[in-house]
């Protein structure tokens, strides 16, 4: 990239004109498309919500403290009725803190952090301030994620792209309380800072993605990656000459600078602890300890999956393990489309991601949790965005997908074996 | 026959043939179309009965004489599993025909007498007979219902309305081993063929309706309102036509539209002969399956006032979820009443009431969210108030969420029928 081009992509992030109100315009379909979707996504999960409650007996969820949260009849269930499993985890951090004595330290603090700030604004209502950081979070993820898939490919591909990652079969993790959505915003928003070449700002919104959860290491991979890229791409558009060949490396040692920038959120983490309750191995401890995370190749993980899910697949209530590797199947075949397809810091990105949560599997269950965990890979939805570009394989993709969200979400609101 | 005679008939045999070609050619897209979308639809169907079984503690289905179906482990369940509350009933009455020592008379002879046809082909698996049976009729009825709708409309309505028909929410039943589909077939073949002037016809492919489903008088009622219909607009066209040419021209169509009443008739007619008692699939239908004839608004009102009550309690939220769907059925039935052919607007709430009228006395809505599912006008509602890309995207993604969750709820409960 020439300086003079460098600039202009400064001027604006996803390649538009030049101008503050023509850079806003160029958000305003995006945002308008965006908040549609979220809007009716929303109100049905909310529905969902109170028909899991009307219609079920619903199994508390454990709460860190211990005894299950009351439950009680009423309308509330819409909203209250999404407060189980990690949710539970989050808000106790937000309100009381770490503490060494229970198993919260494997969370990561960007999440309770920030609830616990907007639930000033509220009022102390945490579970309303967990709404709101997940919601904001998801909406401006949508929108970045729209402008991104401009950029790459075109508009149409982007309200596809979009469409899908809202109705993918654990997308309601991202309109939960769970960090899912905040991380995605900071994933996709430090990647796209990249590619337009902001590089200080993509390292620093990394870091809010490593403050947020342990897979903020692929964004580091997938910004490292990024920066070598661009330094290829820019020596070969270069002209021919040592003098300005040399010139290139100091921007490319920035870019990989900035690209390590977000190991300071993982760092202060572990620094946290340390200075705290003087054991900075405490997060990556409990994993083992008491979250049963053992590491283990990926290929292993994924193994272990198939055998369980194909020996108890067809056996009445005992299919969890098909659920999970179906869904994580699904992952692989589009992340496999990705890595040939994609510039390779998406490839990167989706990769790290993948194998890093295979990495930390489950005995009991290898694939658990694994399928939301594919929700914040957004370069997954590029490859079924441009299949959807037949009508017929579009309607197919949106029914199916938004069928098994309903199911996968149905599960979660009644069982505890979705997480 | 002469051999000039045979030399004459044979332009004219050539030509109804190449007529026939004709018609088949130009339904070929609407077949493609019809066909992705029913095979879409079958296997994320029989994927959610393996899912279904796999992840809940499901509860048997009993059989009409009371034992419970045996609950097994396998991949067998994905399609085995869809036998399930009328379906069990209509098996049992193929395999053991009618009996008044029980509830089966109320179950009309159309689809088990073809179940128990077809199960002879199948080596007597009736099971697979009627699997057969309920899905040929369902992808015939979806080609004649985008034929159709493209008369009316266009084929952007008419692969829209196929589409959203085959994901409603309780479109399920038409999957199903039950009546639904081979109803749907029968209705919309009875309005399509009326549509046509191929009166003969229509006639008796509504018998097929009324021998189907109760609700099949409707499908007469609406045959009568086209056949008036054709005959005022044939009226219009001869500017002072005389009465007596005006009803010699429209007592062929209302005896066609009459007759399909034989099919209900003929049923009364065999119980009588048989069992002595014609009047028994009508009160089995208070005797045996607790239903009542009330007004239609009564229900709605009551089922209103049942989801507002308990629609918030844990575990009691049923009539809500069927009130929901109705309400949803009732404000698409305004549009049709509205923007549609009178022969649609007669049919579709000659359907909603007739459902409506004969109510569960406990759950006042309980089945007329399957009911709905044959009101195929209602999906061309959706698809014309669905024109824009961003509200059929919604309609699908919506329909398809809800479909899944009734069809969870059919098979893991026994509380949707």
């Amino acid at each position: 990239m020439t300086a003079s081009v460098a600039a202009e992509h400064r001027n604006d992030p996803a390649g538009g004109s030049p101008g503050r109100s023509r850079g806003a315009q160029d958000w305003l379909p995006a945002l308008t498309y965006c908040a549609g979707l979220y809007l009716v996504i929303r109100v049905a999960l909310f529905l969902l919500g109170a028909a899991a409650w009307g219609l079920t007996t619903e199994h508390a969820s454990v709460t860190p403290t211990g005894p299950p949260p009351a439950l009680t009849n009423g309308w509330h269930n819409a909203i209250t009725g999404w407060n189980k499993q990690d949710s539970l985890w989050f808000l106790q951090i937000a309100q009381h803190g770490y503490s060494a004595h229970n198993a919260s330290g494997a969370f990561f603090p960007a999440y309770p952090i920030l609830i616990r700030l907007v639930g000033f604004l509220c009022f102390g209502h945490l579970l309303v301030a967990a709404y709101l950081v997940s919601n904001g979070a998801l909406l401006a993820a949508l929108v970045i994620f729209y402008r991104l898939t401009e950029r790459e490919y075109d508009e149409a591909a982007a309200r596809r792209a979009v469409l899908y990652l809202s109705v993918f079969p654990t997308a309601f993790f991202l309109f939960d309380t769970y960090s899912e959505a905040l991380f995605l915003l900071a994933a996709v928003g430090a990647l796209a800072l990249a590619r337009s070449g902001r590089w200080g700002w993509a390292g620093l919104t990394g870091i809010a993605a490593t403050l947020t959860r342990s897979a903020g290491l692929a964004v580091v991979l997938a910004l490292a990656a990024e920066a070598v890229h661009q330094a290829i791409e820019e020596r070969r558009g270069a002209p021919p000459g040592r003098a300005t060949r040399l010139g290139l490396a100091p921007r490319t040692v920035l870019r990989l600078g900035a690209s390590a920038l977000p190991l300071a959120g993982i760092g202060s983490y572990l620094l946290f602890w340390q200075l705290r309750y003087h054991d900075w191995y405490t997060p990556i401890r409990l994993e083992n300890t008491v979250w049963g995370h053992v590491f283990t190749p990926p290929w292993q993980t994924l193994w272990d999956g198939l055998t369980i899910a194909w020996r108890y697949g067809q056996s009445g209530n005992e299919g969890w393990w098909a659920l999970d590797f179906v869904l994580v199947a699904a992952g692989i075949v589009l992340a496999i489309w990705a890595a040939v397809r994609v510039r390779p810091v998406y490839t990167v990105y989706t990769w790290a991601s993948i194998l890093l949560f295979l990495w930390a599997g489950w005995p009991g269950r290898p694939l658990m949790s694994d399928p939301r965990y594919l929700v914040t890979i957004f370069p997954l939805f590029w490859p079924l965005a441009l299949l959807g570009r037949r009508p017929g394989v579009h309607q197919a993709v949106l029914g199916v997908s938004a069928a098994a969200m309903a199911i996968v979400g149905w599960l979660f609101l009644s069982t505890t074996l979705v997480y | 026959m002469s051999a000039r005679v045979v030399a004459e008939d044979r332009p004219g045999q050539a030509a109804w043939r190449t007529a026939a070609l004709q018609r088949l050619w130009a339904a070929t897209p609407a077949l493609r179309y019809c066909a992705a979308v029913y095979l879409v639809v079958r296997v994320a169907l029989f994927v959610l009965a393996s899912a279904a079984w796999s992840l809940s503690a499901e509860p048997a289905a009993a059989m009409p004489d009371g034992t419970p179906l045996p609950l097994t482990s396998g991949w067998h369940n994905a399609i085995t599993d869809w036998n399930r509350e009328d379906a069990n009933w209509y098996l049992y009455v193929a395999s053991h025909g009618y009996s008044a020592h029980d509830g089966t008379a109320v179950f009309l002879p159309g689809y088990p007498m073809l179940v128990r046809l077809v199960g002879y082909l199948c080596f007597g698996h009736l099971l697979l007979a009627a699997y057969l049976v309920s899905n040929a009729a369902l992808l015939a009825g979806m080609v004649i219902m985008y034929r159709l709708t493209e008369r009316e409309y266009d084929v952007v309505t008419a692969r829209r309305a196929v589409l959203y028909l085959a994901i409603f929410p309780t479109a399920v039943f038409l999957f199903g081993l039950y009546s639904e589909a081979l109803f749907l077939m029968f209705a919309v073949g009875a309005l399509a063929l009326a549509r046509q002037g191929r009166w003969g016809w229509a006639g008796l492919v509504g018998i097929g309706a009324t021998l189907t489903r109760s609700v099949g008088l409707i499908v007469a009622l609406a045959l009568a309102v086209e056949a008036i219909h054709q005959t005022v607009e044939w009226r219009r066209q001869r500017n002072g036509i005389s009465w007596r040419a005006t009803f010699s021209n429209a007592a062929p169509r209302l005896g066609a539209s009459v007759l399909p009443l034989s099919g209900t008739i003929g049923y009364l007619l065999y119980w009588q002969l048989r069992y002595h008692d014609w009047y028994r699939p009508i009160s089995l239908q208070k005797t045996w399956w607790q239903r009542d004839v009330v007004p239609p608004w009564q229900p709605v009102w009551r089922g209103l006032e049942l989801a507002l009550r308990s629609g918030s309690l844990g575990g009691q939220g049923w009539a809500a979820f069927d009130f929901v769907l109705v309400a949803a059925g009732l404000m698409l039935g305004i549009w049709v009443a509205v923007r549609a052919r009178p022969v649609y607007a007669v049919y579709t709430w000659g359907c909603m009431l007739f459902g409506l009228a004969d109510s569960f006395t406990q759950r006042p809505l309980a089945t007329d969210p399957r009911y709905l599912v044959v009101v195929f006008p209602l999906a061309w509602a959706l698809a014309r108030l669905s024109q824009r890309q961003g509200w059929h995207d919604a309609v699908v993604a919506c329909s398809a969420a809800s479909l899944a969750i009734v069809s969870w709820l059919f098979l893991t409960t026994v509380a949707v029928y």
